[in-house]
């Protein structure tokens, strides 16, 4: 089967640990090589939902819970993380990331960039709380080769559990 | 004289929680959300009066109604979605049917029931909540029934809801994707800092050095947003109305960036130049006890709902007129996420500054809060200049600088709440 050949497994290897390296650098708080995962030009995108089945599928005319067209949202959120201006953000919770169930998406799949899905759990605690929480999804992204890197094109984040207690931030998902 | 003075254990206090739940969410106009919600017959939407869950339809007659969601049979809940639509509602315990009316359309094997004659003659359909009220759109259900009618309930504060339903031709909506959240901490902390320009530049100096950044280009992402810095030197005030609703409202220096902008000539002569430009400005709105309407960058609408003396949970929309055009329907939600989503740069903060003070509250030994004193020097009884352009009268007005930040503001509410926890003495003495 196409998904088992040897390219495929190398291919899903290398995407894999690019998602490994993003999880790793929130968690590690080093937000600038979080940034550089990211294409300047990428959406991000965190639907919200419609209903119990149906996340919004429209950021121009829905709700998102998070939504950018390029990385400048992104850096403004990483800015505000640093500022030490934000009381959501001056006392970080612990985030450990975690990836599984990659899978690529051959049809879509070039030699300078792929698509893949893939499953992810948060877990966070929060230090001043002492409450920990976890969040997780599903998420797609398209991936493209540039600079000698991979890096995200587009990625879109589905947080299945979204009864947010306080704070959801970029490095909860 | 000079003094008002709130107890902190109306923040803190489980026995006094109960007795808010009981007398103030159980017993008076609680708002239960918008009829453009459940536009088409049989549509539904769920939620809670106080503790007790509800469902409210419309019927196969594009009536409106409220019931209790709760089976007359053994109690259980008839509904469980959050929104939808549905001719019939069957309990999944015994499957009795009710319409979308509220009414009993069937006992599940009634006739074989071996049933008292009696029983035939008593109702089964879905206890209607006491009284239910429809102002213009905006939905309301009370418990009790001796309360006022909705329109003496809210008052000239109707004037401020009409300034949201007129943005439209059409009146307003919601948009696809609410959301929901928690904090820890006391639901009145949401009721005032909703009219708390106070804590505007102090809670959220991250969100407006992220807009001078855009403005200045050192950040790469283009939104134009509200700069509330450019708030101060501007007129702005608040009124507070009898039952504890109460408006903060600015002048806006900048009109152009607000997605309302982009259809303001048919605003205009729809309203009139006066309504069109209070619907520019700065309008934050608190109906007590448990909706509020914000509209100082887009509109949003949250519903309070109290957990527990220090946990609240919190549903918000955002709100746009009907037929809005494309591009300023997009404006609207991206400057809404920016802001207001949970998700967002400023309601986080507010939410941890909650639970800071909620933190604070475990500190017995101070009992009285400092924060209601600013404003006092100035505020009058009745309406000033500014309500005379609305044509209303509220209870008290405050208009000046910015930087007055007032605080009087407040009162209103708090004044509604002795009100009716005064009621809870009254039932308790007789019990």
């Amino acid at each position: 089967m196409k998904w088992l050949d040897a390219d495929t497994v190398q291919k899903t290897a290398t995407i894999s640990r690019l998602l490994y390296e993003e999880g790793y650098a929130l968690d590690t708080r080093r937000w600038e090589d979080w940034l550089n995962l990211y294409a300047p030009d990428c959406e991000y995108w965190v639907p919200a939902w419609k209903n119990e089945e149906e996340p919004t599928t429209d950021p121009k005319n829905e709700i998102s819970l998070m939504y950018y067209s390029s990385r400048a949202g992104l850096e403004d959120r990483v800015w505000r993380v640093k500022s030490g201006l934000s009381a959501a953000s001056k006392m970080l919770p612990r985030t450990q990331h975690q990836v599984s169930n990659v899978v690529l998406m051959p049809d879509e799949a070039g030699e300078h960039n792929t698509s893949v899905r893939y499953n992810w759990c948060v877990n966070q605690f929060e230090c001043d709380n002492r409450a920990s929480h976890t969040f997780f999804g599903r998420a797609e992204a398209t991936l493209v080769f540039q600079d000698d890197c991979w890096r995200f094109q587009k990625k879109k984040t589905l947080i299945l559990n979204d009864y947010i207690p306080t704070v959801v931030d970029f490095y909860s998902v | 004289m000079g003094e008002f003075k709130v107890h902190r254990d109306v923040f803190r206090d489980q026995d006094i929680f109960d007795l808010e739940m009981e007398h103030i969410f159980e017993a008076t106009w609680i708002f239960v959300g918008l009829a453009s919600q459940v536009p088409d017959p049989h549509d539904f939407i769920t939620t809670w009066v106080g503790r007790q869950p509800v469902i409210v339809s419309r019927d196969s007659k594009g009536e409106l109604h409220c019931h209790f969601n709760t089976c007359p049979h053994r109690g259980a809940t008839v509904c469980r979605q959050r929104a939808g639509s549905a001719k019939a509602h069957v309990c999944p315990y015994h499957g009795w049917v009710f319409d979308s009316a509220g009414r009993n359309a069937g006992i599940k094997n009634q006739t074989q029931g071996e049933y008292h004659h009696n029983f035939a003659e008593g109702s089964h359909d879905l206890k209607k909540v006491a009284r239910f009220g429809n102002y213009r759109g905006f939905l309301f259900a009370s418990l009790r029934e001796d309360v006022p009618s909705l329109e003496e309930h809210l008052g000239d504060a109707r004037v401020f809801l009409d300034l949201i339903a007129d943005q439209g031709e059409d009146g307003v909506e919601l948009l696809p994707g609410a959301g929901l959240y928690t904090y820890r901490a006391n639901w009145k902390l949401q009721l005032e800092n909703c009219l708390d320009n106070y804590h505007l530049t102090s809670t959220h100096p991250s969100f407006m050095r992220i807009v001078e950044r855009r403005k200045k280009g050192d950040s790469g992402h283009a939104l134009e947003t509200s700069d509330f810095k450019l708030l101060d030197g501007t007129v702005g005030g608040g009124f507070t109305f009898p039952h504890g609703h109460a408006v903060i409202w600015h002048g806006n220096a900048t009109p152009q960036v607000r997605p309302l902008y982009k259809s303001i000539d048919k605003v205009v002569e729809r309203v009139g130049e006066v309504r069109a430009n209070w619907m520019l400005g700065v309008r934050n709105l608190s109906l007590f006890p448990n909706v509020q309407f914000a509209e100082n960058i887009s509109l949003q609408m949250r519903i309070i709902r109290p957990l527990a003396p220090d946990l609240t949970e919190m549903q918000i929309h955002c709100v746009a007129p009907k037929g809005e055009a494309s591009e300023a329907r997009t404006y609207r939600i991206r400057l809404y996420e920016d802001f207001f989503n949970s998700t967002g740069l400023a309601t986080p903060d507010d939410l941890k500054v909650y639970e800071q003070c909620q933190e604070g509250y475990r500190v017995w030994s101070v009992s009285e809060q400092q924060g209601y004193h600013r404003g006092m020097a100035l505020v009058k009884n009745g309406p000033d200049e500014f309500a005379d352009q609305l044509g209303i009268s509220p209870a008290t007005s405050v208009s000046g600088n910015f930087e007055i930040q007032d605080e009087t503001i407040f009162h209103g509410g708090y004044r509604e709440w002795l009100r009716l926890m005064k009621r809870a003495e009254c039932t308790l003495a007789d019990r």
